[in-house]
């Protein structure tokens, strides 16, 4: 009799008691069975979700820089991003006029957001148009609770949705496609473009990742003129090969499986030609999107093309270097550097996605595309004797697209329905909510050196996964278990101040 | 019931369901295939039937009567199909199959089990030589490493034969083809070809002897500096012979001072294509070598590098005995010795133990870095600690008493593993819990099978105090002993040490209460299996994790979660841990497996200890399951097993230490990491890389895997095979002709059904020539068509260029070795 094997590795401990109908079937079913089974409309309503992560803790206070709270400057001496003096600029950081001013690459003050309290760091600049579309979120105070200082740790749990859980090895992203019952009927689903697969998109099954697009091929074997023109010759004989199992072998299925789907997908790329870079800045029309030159940004080029031309659902890349303990820099330095770079990613995808001619849909994706980014921690609210920070707690998330509600969140004076107070942290923990101007009440919690958690970062994700991709409810709760929780995690409407946990806001209804 | 989807001539997906097909486990003659369908059109039928492992042949019979007698049709069977003329009257059919012998699949298992995948030699050695010591012989030698004379970290190193080919395509002004260097020395020269326009395997050679197997001078000339030139034997690339061109000193264009040889010339239009061969012999640095024609437009002229011979294995050795090897080179050696040793299946139980006890190169790197910042050496120091794991390992697989308890010492004693899971930062006040909680969840009992978080919670307790500081030679041992005064002047090295301040003294409780689950069965169910760690106060305190360490090594947890890896890693990826019912009569045969595995752990070996290594690897390998279909072919190489695998595969002994193929190690690197960011003793997490095939394989993972074998195949000097991987690859190298001509009889060297047949193999020997009916076919029509891949467009019986024959088989062979079959182990 053949071995009828319990495949508990398919089922991680979270999901057992819940999941058992949709996840177990998801193992050996045939797709059309498995669609059959599985519920909403991920990866059916054409929505697409665009990730990156940066690797090593962005310091969120310096990115959307909380300008008019009292204790930043003091906070900072070396660090802080400074106002413009101008008389005309200078009032406009504590006037909520609803527009972020719009500077050019010179501009070494903070840019006033428009909203009364918050300003953006002048190297993020570019991004300041694409959000004055309503295009951006800038969610600030995102986090987990107790949130791990640990590089590795912290990134695991954001990846797999599930802090200080170590029963759930997949990622968030992976658990939403393994709920869309798609696997197997599409050849792209999920796609990294980094050096090794993240776990956000790991599971049990393969997801694709490219470490560099341009080697997806066969390379061909000719030599009479040293160069490749059998590759062709090649790909028509393996394929000749495939046609059929002669046995069925534990792992055949899975090899053959994926040895079909490489010949598909290598037609679906070859056609992408992630060598072309014609892709330039309407506002610059001889300058190019994507400075190809950088690793990080023909990634970045990679990863857009293919949710633009592909059936992939989710695609997504990192980006390094935001571990600043030592002399991180303030207006310029090394996390300006980085920070230019998120704000043209911004720039650039709004503008590659938005553009008939760049996909070969010929129409504006920009409403289906969600740019999320994700980074393990933030870091301390006071800066560390080396001019850095170090690993501390909540940051900012980035979500752009054209159907998101455009805004600062979690950084502004004013007060919030659910925590029913202005977003301050007191300056030492006794949840008696104060206003700034009278008992110094700082969004800093400036005595425990870092910034607390207003917003969980899995309330972001979740709704982007339900009402951006299409989840139900249902799946959401399985794809962020919190969420089936939430009378101790809160992440859909919240809990306010009076409570004994942290307060946080919920889901912020930005798509 | 088999579900086919797939019929020839279509593509599609395959992921159906697949429990129902695989074939019994514990079966090593499965039935004969079943007919799935008949169906009739104009006169032919066509009789479909189920799959079959390892079959040879199959044959149809018919009869018109269901009581028989069956006859033999005659009649193509291509692939799972019959097709012939019906006779008329109904008939009923029935499939016999030659199945492969099943000494010859045992022989496919354990060269793919016990080795890193079969060398042609290895296959004569075992299964078709005249003194094949069959499969058991090689099971029974392998399970003795110490008795087999390996002289891997002392040989010299091999002679460079790798050819390298040169095209250059332009005009020319006058008729006289100039070969020269630029300076002092000796190069061979082999397969020399001119042609005109731009096809080399289709135009005519214009020049004559150009294998120089025939005398040099005429048609060549070689004058001047060029005049001592001769044609050798010692080296060739095709034929016997080939041209030393030697040199006293540098030449130049024109008949004064060169080999040349005048060919018909055209015009100053003509488009001509130059090609050829050669293999530095002795020149000095910066030394270019020439080939070409009169004009500017066809020129070939190369840097000849002087031989450059890998680093030898013995200065590789040297360095890592001496703590001055970096990472690199302990992956080169750990590479190299997976590819060649003799010993293979104690370099496959390195590689398990050292992934099972995961630790990290570049947390020891960032612990010296962060603790030690006067050092130079970090690097070296880092990968001493790989190094002295990995060793000592290996020194208990070749000593018939090893045990698993002797392993997980070496284990819970490593600095390496203190740092990596942070017990050197673990103490009374601030216990670190990291080390407790894997060495249950990873390294003996597996997760939550038998212990609980408070188990976890008083191991932390224990767990506290050690360090790892550096110790004059003469306290190296003394886990007591004081660190040298000063760590950058003194002599010494990093071991551990026990702070007898930082330990936490009291008494620690574990397994309290529990007994052994009831599934065990006996002599197992119902003991208890506690632990208490009395309180002790000073160097006392040092008992507590050597109590712990020989607590674990033997409980049937343990017993249990070892033994199921080691049969994933030997038979099939589908056992489970924590979930075998051993009382249940109708236990798995995975099941039984596991408990004959643990009845063999608890008997005691030689020295009267439990556990032993070689007695639990003699269970699996007497398996029924092992010994047949339920192992074979049933799992996918990890992407160190895949690399090495390859070049194992075409790496025959061409005579003393040469070989048709190898690499030096150090350039199996870049490969695996691009295969799916598998990094050998530097890896993140402690789970070790994965042994199952999901977790290695997708579209991108399988396409770097397919370029690897590409690029293997690729003759050095090609374009490509530079591009591809430049310094980090270019060491990897393999010769499929020279090979083929060496096992082959020449008159099969142009028989393209031959030539398949021989590479297939080496590369499937556990399939069955008839269940290799499509590859064998794809590789036949590859062999007889030209690059652009139309077929019979140029016939392998008639390829005589040496260039293009290197070029077809070489692209052939790196086509069989992408298929996903080659992915199997």
């Amino acid at each position: 009799m053949a071995n009828i094997i319990t495949r508990r590795h398919f089922l991680s401990a979270g999901f057992r008691a819940t999941a058992l109908t949709a996840f177990a079937a998801l193992g050996n079913v045939p797709g059309f069975v498995q669609r059959a089974l599985a519920e909403g409309n991920i990866g059916l309503n054409g929505k697409k979700v665009l990730f990156i992560f940066f690797r090593g803790g962005n310091d969120g206070i310096n990115n959307v820089i909380p300008i008019e709270d009292p204790a930043y400057f003091a906070a900072r001496p070396t660090l802080g991003i400074q106002k413009d003096p101008d008389p005309l600029v200078l009032p406009r950081y504590s006037t909520a006029s609803g527009v972020c001013d719009v500077v050019g690459p010179t501009y070494q003050y903070a840019i006033p957001l428009g909203n009364g309290f918050a300003a953006l760091h002048p190297a993020l600049h570019e991004l300041a148009p694409i959000y004055n579309d309503g295009d951006v979120a800038l969610i600030h105070r995102v986090a987990y609770p107790r949130q791990s200082r640990s590089h590795f740790d912290s990134e695991k749990y954001w990846e797999n949705g599930s802090p200080y859980s170590n029963a759930l090895k997949e990622g968030i992203f992976y658990r939403a496609m393994a709920e869309s019952g798609l696997n197997g009927q599409r050849a792209l689903m999920a796609v990294s473009v980094q050096s090794n697969m993240p776990l956000i998109i790991r599971g049990e099954y393969p997801m694709t990742n490219l470490g560099d697009p341009t080697r997806y091929n066969l390379i061909g074997v000719n030599y009479t003129s040293g160069t490749s023109n059998d590759r062709v010759k090649q790909i028509t004989a393996s394929e000749q090969a495939m046609l059929r199992l002669y046995a069925e072998k534990d792992n055949r299925t899975l090899v053959y499986g994926l040895g079909k789907q490489f010949h598909e997908t290598l037609d679906i790329f070859q056609a992408i030609n992630f060598s072309n870079n014609e892709f330039y800045d309407p506002n610059a029309p001889t300058t190019r999107l994507f400075n190809v030159n950088d690793g990080y940004y023909r990634n970045l080029k990679a990863a857009a093309q293919i949710l633009a031309n592909t059936e992939a659902i989710v695609a997504g890349t990192q980006l390094g270097g935001f571990d600043t303990h030592t002399a991180q820099g303030g207006a310029v330095g090394g996390h300006a550097n980085l920070l230019r770079r998120i704000g043209h990613t911004i720039y650039a995808l709004k503008h590659f996605f938005s553009n008939p001619a760049y996909n070969n849909q010929n129409r504006n994706l920009w409403n289906d595309i969600v740019v999320v980014t994700l980074s393990e921690f933030g870091r301390t609210s006071i800066e560390n004797e080396s001019a850095g920070t170090d690993h501390a707690e909540a940051s900012v998330m980035y979500v752009a697209g054209g159907a998101v509600n455009g805004g600062v969140y979690a950084c502004n004076p004013s007060a919030n329905t659910v925590m029913g107070a202005p977003n301050w942290t007191p300056a030492d923990p006794g949840w008696t909510p104060t206003s700034p101007a009278t008992a110094g009440g700082s969004m800093l919690g400036a005595s425990s050196r870092y910034l607390k958690r207003a917003v969980d970062y899995r309330s972001v994700l979740g709704e982007i996964i339900r009402d951006h991709l299409g989840a139900t409810q249902a799946q959401l709760n399985r794809i962020i278990p919190a969420y089936a929780n939430e009378a101790v995690e809160h992440l859909k409407d919240g809990v306010s101040i009076g409570s004994t946990t942290t307060p946080i806001i919920g889901e912020l209804d930005i798509v | 019931m088999v579900m086919d989807p797939c019929h020839p001539g279509t593509r599609c997906l395959l992921f159906f369901l697949a429990t129902s097909l695989a074939v019994a486990a514990a079966d090593i003659t499965p039935a004969p295939p079943r007919v799935a369908g008949v169906t009739v059109s104009n006169g032919q039928q066509t009789v479909t039937f189920e799959p079959y492992p390892a079959a040879d042949a199959f044959r149809l019979l018919s009869s018109s009567n269901i009581a028989g007698p069956f006859t033999p049709r005659s009649g193509a069977i291509p692939g799972l199909e019959w097709r012939g003329p019906t006779n008329g009257n109904t008939e009923f059919h029935r499939v016999e199959v030659t199945p492969m012998t099943s000494n010859a699949l045992l022989s496919s298992i354990v060269l793919n089990r016990l080795a890193y995948g079969p060398t042609p030699d290895e296959i004569e050695r075992v299964l078709t030589g005249p003194s094949a010591i069959g499969p058991q012989g090689y099971i029974d030698e392998q399970l003795a490493p110490e008795s087999i004379n390996e002289t891997i970290d002392f040989d010299v190193p091999d002679t460079n034969i790798n050819w390298v080919q040169v095209t250059a395509t332009g005009t020319a002004t006058s008729t006289n083809l100039y070969m020269y260097l630029s300076g002092a020395g000796s190069v061979y020269i082999d397969d020399v070809r001119l042609v005109r326009g731009t096809n080399l395997s289709t135009g005519q050679n214009l020049l004559s002897n150009e294998g120089f197997e025939d005398v040099l001078t005429p048609p060549w000339s070689a004058v001047g500096n060029y005049a001592t030139s001769l044609i050798t034997n010692v080296v060739s690339h095709s034929g016997n012979n080939c041209l030393q061109l030697i040199a006293t000193g540098g030449g130049s264009i024109g008949v004064t001072n060169s080999v040349f040889q005048s060919f018909q010339h055209t015009n100053n239009n003509t488009t001509y294509t130059l090609s050829f061969w050669y293999l530095p012999d002795r020149v000095g640095s910066n030394v270019n070598l020439t080939v070409r024609l009169s004009g500017s437009l066809t020129i070939a002229t190369v840097p000849v590098r002087p031989p450059t011979p890998p680093v030898p294995p013995s200065t590789i050795y040297a360095r890592l005995t001496n703590s001055m090897a970096t990472l690199d080179d302990l992956r080169a050696w750990h590479s190299y010795r997976a590819v060649r040793s003799r010993t293979q299946l104690l370099e496959i139980l390195a590689q398990f133990w050292d992934n099972h006890f995961n630790t990290q190169y570049g947390k020891s790197r960032q612990w010296f870095s962060d603790n030690y910042g006067a050092l130079t050496n970090e690097s070296e120091l880092a990968t001493d600690f790989e190094f002295r794991e990995t060793s000592k390992w290996r020194q208990v697989l070749m000593n018939p008493n090893g045990t698993f308890f002797d392993l997980l010492k070496i284990s819970s004693e490593s600095p390496g593993m203190m740092i990596y899971l942070d017990s050197v930062l673990s103490s009374r006040t601030t216990p670190n819990e990291n080390y407790p909680r894997e060495l249950l969840e990873l390294f003996t009992m597996g997760s939550d099978n038998g212990y609980t978080q408070n188990d976890i919670n008083e191991l932390s307790k224990a767990w506290t105090g050690v360090r790892v500081v550096k110790k004059s030679p003469a306290n190296a041992n003394n886990i007591f002993a004081p660190a040298v005064a000063s760590y950058t002047n003194d002599v010494g090295t990093f071991v551990l040490h026990f702070s007898t301040n930082s330990h936490n003294t009291t008494v620690k409780r574990l397994f309290t209460n529990n007994v052994v689950a009831d599934r065990f069965g006996a002599p197992y169910a119902g003991q208890t299996y506690s632990l208490i760690l009395s309180n002790g106060t000073g160097t006392n305190g040092w008992r507590d994790m050597p109590a712990v360490i020989a607590h674990l090594a033997n409980l049937p947890y343990t017993q249990e979660f070892i033994s199921v890896k080691l049969c994933q890693l030997f038979v099939h990826e589908n056992f489970e841990f924590g979930v075998y019912n051993y009382t249940d009569p109708n236990l798995s045969p995975e099941g039984r497996l596991i408990r004959d595995c643990m009845t063999t752990w608890r008997t005691a070996g030689p020295d009267g200890r439990q556990g032993n290594l070689r007695a639990i690897l003699q269970t699996i390998f007497n398996s029924a399951m092992f010994r047949g279909h339920g192992s074979s072919q049933q799992k996918v190489k990890s992407p160190f097993e895949f690399a090495v695998s390859a070049v194992r595969a075409l790496r025959a002994n061409v005579g003393g230490t040469n070989y048709t193929a190898d690499t030096d190690g150090y350039d199996i690197r870049t490969p695996i990491n691009r295969m799916g960011n598998m990094n050998l003793f530097d890896r993140e997490e402690p789970d070790g890389y994965p042994e199952t095939g999901r977790l290695w394989l997708n579209t991108a993972n399988l396409c770097e895997r397919m370029r690897f074998a590409q690029h293997l195949c690729m003759a050095p000097g090609s374009s490509l095979k530079d591009d591809d991987y430049g310094g980090s690859g270019d060491d990897n190298t393999a010769n499929p002709v020279l090979l083929l001509k060496l096992k082959m009889p020449s008159q099969s060297w142009n028989d393209a059904g031959a030539v398949a047949d021989f590479f297939l193999g080496l590369l499937f020997p556990g399939e069955g020539r008839a269940n290799l009916d499509l590859e064998r076919r794809a590789a036949i029509e590859f062999l007889n068509s030209n690059d652009a891949g139309v077929a019979n467009s140029s016939l392998f019986s008639s390829l005589t260029d040496p260039t293009a024959y290197d070029g077809r088989v070489r692209s052939m062979v790196g086509m069989l070795m992408s298929l996903p079959r080659f992915q199997e182990q």
